[in-house]
């Protein structure tokens, strides 16, 4: 889809591995407790997109 | 590699900024990641933290400070019990700083200590922070209970379970925040009105305390009528933390009706 963009693949097309993910959150969350609901929010509403 | 790991903190960053959900492949397994591994995450993002250190995180439910505040009960270890561990430790910050909780005297012959400045500094700051937490322990202690009664009879229990240094010292710091509060707002009323000024006082249709529609401004009443703000607010101390960090620098005093409803 034109725009889309995936959280874990780079422009370069590096995956980023789940471990790697959960650092990356926990940095997220230290900073800014509030982030992990705009997170789950996000994660929630376009994992069941129907535009997938 | 490192900077990868930028670009995607960058992008884990504008994901949570967004304010518009744009067309973000965002994977159910991303949800799952974020849901399955939430204890941990935050286990090890509060694990040492000192900041949280009166916030009273070692109770495993406690209440979130949103309105209305006992209606929403967090479990520890979630990520709303983390934000809220954070806001309590931000209102303390705050507080404990700011005129409303002044505990130097100097015009009334407040007894002190003979002890250097800073350091009577550090012991009331301090001092200070154990009260916060004593205030939030006993509202905690209510969690899950509905009706005034209730509520009541459990923090009853929870006080008579204190010890007499802590009884005291929840006491002064309700009796430090009231005066604090009267001091602050007949302050505030004093710059800004004339002495034929008529204060008015709109009254929330929830409210159940009786309220003047409105109060003459004069030294005498206006003391009366600030007084009884100021029992009001030492009765619903655990909410006025709440709204007096949310409303900032104290520019303007909390409204009777906001106080009332």
């Amino acid at each position: 889809m034109h725009g889309s963009w995936d959280l874990f693949r780079s422009d370069g097309g590096i995956e980023l591995v789940p471990e790697l993910s959960l650092l990356i959150i926990q940095q997220v969350v230290d900073e800014c407790p509030n982030a992990i609901r705009s997170l789950l929010l996000l994660s929630k509403v376009h994992g069941r997109s129907p535009f997938r | 590699m490192p900077s990868d790991l930028c670009y995607f903190c960058q992008r884990f960053m504008a994901a949570h900024l967004s304010d518009e959900l744009h067309p973000l492949t965002c994977v159910q397994s991303f949800h799952s990641l974020l849901t399955r591994f939430e204890k941990s995450i935050t286990h090890r993002v509060s694990y040492n933290d000192q900041r949280l250190a009166y916030t009273n995180n070692d109770a495993q439910i406690i209440l979130s400070s949103r309105l209305p505040p006992r209606d929403n009960p967090v479990r520890a270890h979630s990520y709303p019990w983390l934000s809220e561990l954070r806001c309590r430790s931000t209102t303390i910050d705050f507080l404990a700083t700011h005129d409303i909780t002044q505990m130097v005297d100097h015009t009334n012959d407040w007894p002190t200590m003979d002890v250097p400045k800073a350091e009577l500094q550090c012991r009331l700051n301090l001092f200070k922070r154990k009260a916060f937490l004593l205030l939030y322990r006993l509202a905690d202690c209510a969690v899950g209970l509905d009706r005034t009664g209730n509520i009541r009879a459990r923090q009853s229990l929870f006080l008579d379970n204190l010890s007499t240094h802590e009884l005291a010292t929840l006491g002064i710091m309700v009796e430090v925040i009231g005066q604090g509060y009267f001091t602050l707002t007949k302050a505030l009323l004093s710059s800004e009105h004339r002495n034929n000024d008529v204060l008015f006082a709109p009254i929330a249709e929830s409210s159940y305390f009786y309220s003047p529609t409105s109060v003459p401004y004069n030294d005498t009443m206006n003391d009366n009528w600030i007084r009884e703000c100021m029992c009001v607010f030492e009765d619903r101390m655990y909410f006025q933390i709440w709204l007096f960090q949310e409303l900032g620098t104290f520019k303007h005093p909390p409204s009777i009706s906001r106080m009332y409803s």
